[in-house]
């Protein structure tokens, strides 16, 4: 019942000093937004960089044949370097800090039929482990390649989303029949979209893949276009590069110091850099968003010790009358509490607005992509609550303390 | 004279103004008895100190050395919340500029001392709308105070003072703020409540007003330099 009255009373004083309430309230909703939102976006990119980064795989290099540039052993410079099949097992089997290892067969311009329609599409023959090793996530109700199919050569085929699209239409892919050089393909599976940020021959989302067994029948090669492999480890990637060299320069016979011979892209290498970007940008936010914080609490502080102060008069009114010192403190406690959860929550619902707006903005370029899918976190809306109205409550606290320890003669004296 | 019969009793007050700088001795050496249900005018120059004593006599300040007995309590040795307690319970204090809340309507103003005393709600209204009434303000409740004339305030800053039923009534300048009519008004007040036994206190620069008070205290730079009861 008295902290009816509490309540009561503040509401009272929010309606004659509308202005000042809101003041405050905007600024408490205002810090709070601009950081939310701030952080919000910060994460966003974050989140999405990770995605694009990791969508051509994780811990992973790709192996090209080269030339040999030196001689060796009495046998001349120039000599082709071509890996094929066997080359993945000696691999495989000699170097084991290589989790998974896949070949890749490529042919541009293969036309696919389907119904009436023929479209060129870019076939890579692969091993049912490319899948792990390049990320190749299967929309619901769909499958990658796998052992079996390898093993039994089976006429399967998994599509890229764009390739998906521009055969099937808005048609679900999965089960129907394709037909490559005349021979039907089951499509077994269609890629999930994916962000990527690196790639070699073409985007993951513009290509199909079937079994390179399947791929060997149909097609006359001995080599591979590369070889991709995945480590467990991507501190070992330096070891792995020089073991590389070390087991192909022996099968080949060429010098394990000659870098010509094989091409080797340690996209490692990548994710180190980027993620050293990425605490970059980590800080650069973290500095933005507490200066945002400082200038915001300063504010809100401002705006708490200039009203105390400016009912000092009234409180001086309120002792002389006989209140007693923790029932003023109430009132200012009420007061400070609606502040901060009229202001906090306002600041929160304008957040989530902004945040699920710019969500909605459809995406037809990367930009869009990576800039503008905010991320609320809940934790830092929490801190940056809690921080704000603890702000708001000390400093219309102190001011409230000093006016009720003097003398009520003294209060009333203020003007 | 039985000790029981005495409100105010004050013995060597001091005041001194500790401004860090300098030292202002407002009060030098007050000796004062007030009896129950009596009435008195304190009169003086300005800067004499006579705000001060009644700030002391109110309980709104402390005295810096002396004793003050109030209604045969010893004030100076109490703390800030029983302080407040007899504030609340024993004294009406009516201020020279009203200092009503400007966000409450006259009711709460009137009300407000009775919250802090922790009384139900049906028990304030009854009081209120009696006090209300005894000052001639019942139709004007529901205004806030900026819509009242000062005349109208001063009524329900005393209708304020008077709602926890207090034995002393003290008042600062009371009509200083007000047009003459409204101060004979305000004065009337103050003597019909004499009637009805509280004992009352007022301070004036308007020797007519001192002169319907039956007893008068002159106060010279923080001294006392007549008392025609004495």
């Amino acid at each position: 019942m008295k902290n009816l009255y509490f309540f009561h009373m503040a509401i009272k004083e929010f309606k004659t000093h509308s202005k000042r309430f809101f003041l405050t309230a905007f600024a408490l909703g205002w810090g709070t937004l601009t950081v939310v939102i701030l952080l919000a976006f910060g994460e966003g990119l974050k989140t999405q960089l990770t995605k694009a980064d990791k969508g051509i795989g994780n811990n992973i290099m790709v192996v090209w044949g080269g030339q040999t540039s030196i001689p060796y052993n009495g046998l001349p410079q120039g000599r082709n370097i071509n890996l094929t099949t066997e080359d993945l097992k000696l691999i495989i089997n000699n170097i084991p800090e290589i989790e998974y290892i896949s070949g890749e067969y490529n042919s541009w311009g293969t036309p696919v039929k389907y119904g009436r329609n023929t479209k060129n599409i870019l076939l890579v023959g692969v091993n049912a482990e490319f899948g792990e090793i390049r990320n190749q996530i299967p929309k619901t109700g769909s499958r990658f390649i796998n052992k079996n199919d390898v093993i039994e050569k089976r006429k399967v085929i998994f599509l890229g989303w764009k390739v998906a699209e521009r055969i099937f239409d808005n048609e679900n892919p999965v089960g129907k029949t394709l037909y490559i050089k005349g021979i039907p393909f089951t499509v077994i599976g269609v890629l999930k979209e994916k962000l990527q940020n690196s790639n070699y021959n073409n985007m993951d989302n513009n290509k199909a893949y079937i079994p390179y067994t399947t791929y060997l029948s149909m097609f006359n090669r001995k080599y591979y276009n590369n070889i991709v492999l995945s480590l467990r480890d991507d501190k070992k990637s330096k070891y792995v590069k020089k073991r590389l060299y070390e087991v192909l320069s022996k099968k080949y016979k060429f010098d394990k110091n000659d870098k010509m011979t094989l091409s080797i892209w340690d996209i490692t290498e990548n994710h180190k850099i980027i993620n050293k970007i990425f605490i970059g940008i980590q800080i650069f936010l973290g500095l933005i968003g507490s200066l945002t914080l400082i200038i915001s609490g300063v504010g809100l502080a401002n705006i708490m010790y200039a009203s105390i102060k400016h009912r000092t008069r009234d409180i001086g009114i309120k002792m002389a009358l006989g209140a007693k010192k923790d029932q003023i403190l109430k009132q200012i406690i009420t007061e400070s509490s609606f502040f901060a959860l009229i202001g906090g929550s306002i600041g929160f619902m304008l957040s989530f607005l902004i945040v699920q707006i710019v969500k909605n903005i459809p995406s037809n370029n990367s930009a869009i992509e990576y800039l503008a899918r905010p991320q609320v976190s809940y934790t830092i809306m929490i801190l940056v609550f809690l921080l704000l109205s603890t702000i708001a409550f000390l400093s219309g606290f102190f001011p409230a303390k000093k006016a009720i320890s003097q003398n009520p003669v003294e209060a009333l004296r203020y003007e | 004279m039985n000790k029981e019969d005495i409100m105010i009793n004050m013995s060597n007050i001091k005041k001194i103004y500790d401004t860090g700088k300098v030292k202002v001795e407002a009060l030098k050496n007050i000796n004062l008895k007030i009896n129950k249900n009596e009435q008195f005018a304190i009169i003086g120059p300005s800067g004499s100190g006579k705000s001060t004593l009644m700030h002391i006599m109110g309980c709104l300040d402390k005295p810096t050395e002396g004793n003050y007995y109030l209604n045969n309590k010893n004030i100076n040795n109490i703390d800030i919340d029983e302080l407040s307690y007899i504030r609340n319970k024993e004294i009406g204090f009516v201020f020279q500029n009203f200092f009503l809340l400007p966000y409450l309507t006259a009711f709460e103003n009137v009300e407000l001392p009775m919250i802090f005393a922790g009384k139900k709600k049906k028990e304030r209204k009854e009081r209120v709308d009696f006090l209300l009434n005894l000052v001639g303000m019942y139709d004007r409740r529901g205004h806030k105070p900026n819509e009242l004339s000062g005349g109208q305030q001063q009524r329900i800053a005393i209708a304020r003072a008077l709602a926890n039923d207090p034995e002393l009534i003290l008042a600062d300048e009371p009509t200083g703020n007000l047009d003459q009519k409204s101060g004979i008004e305000i004065i009337k007040i103050f003597l019909k409540l004499w009637e009805h036994g509280k004992t009352i206190g007022i301070i004036t620069h308007d020797m007519n007003l001192a002169n319907q008070f039956s007893r008068q205290i002159k106060i010279v730079d923080g001294n006392i330099v007549y008392d025609n009861k004495n």
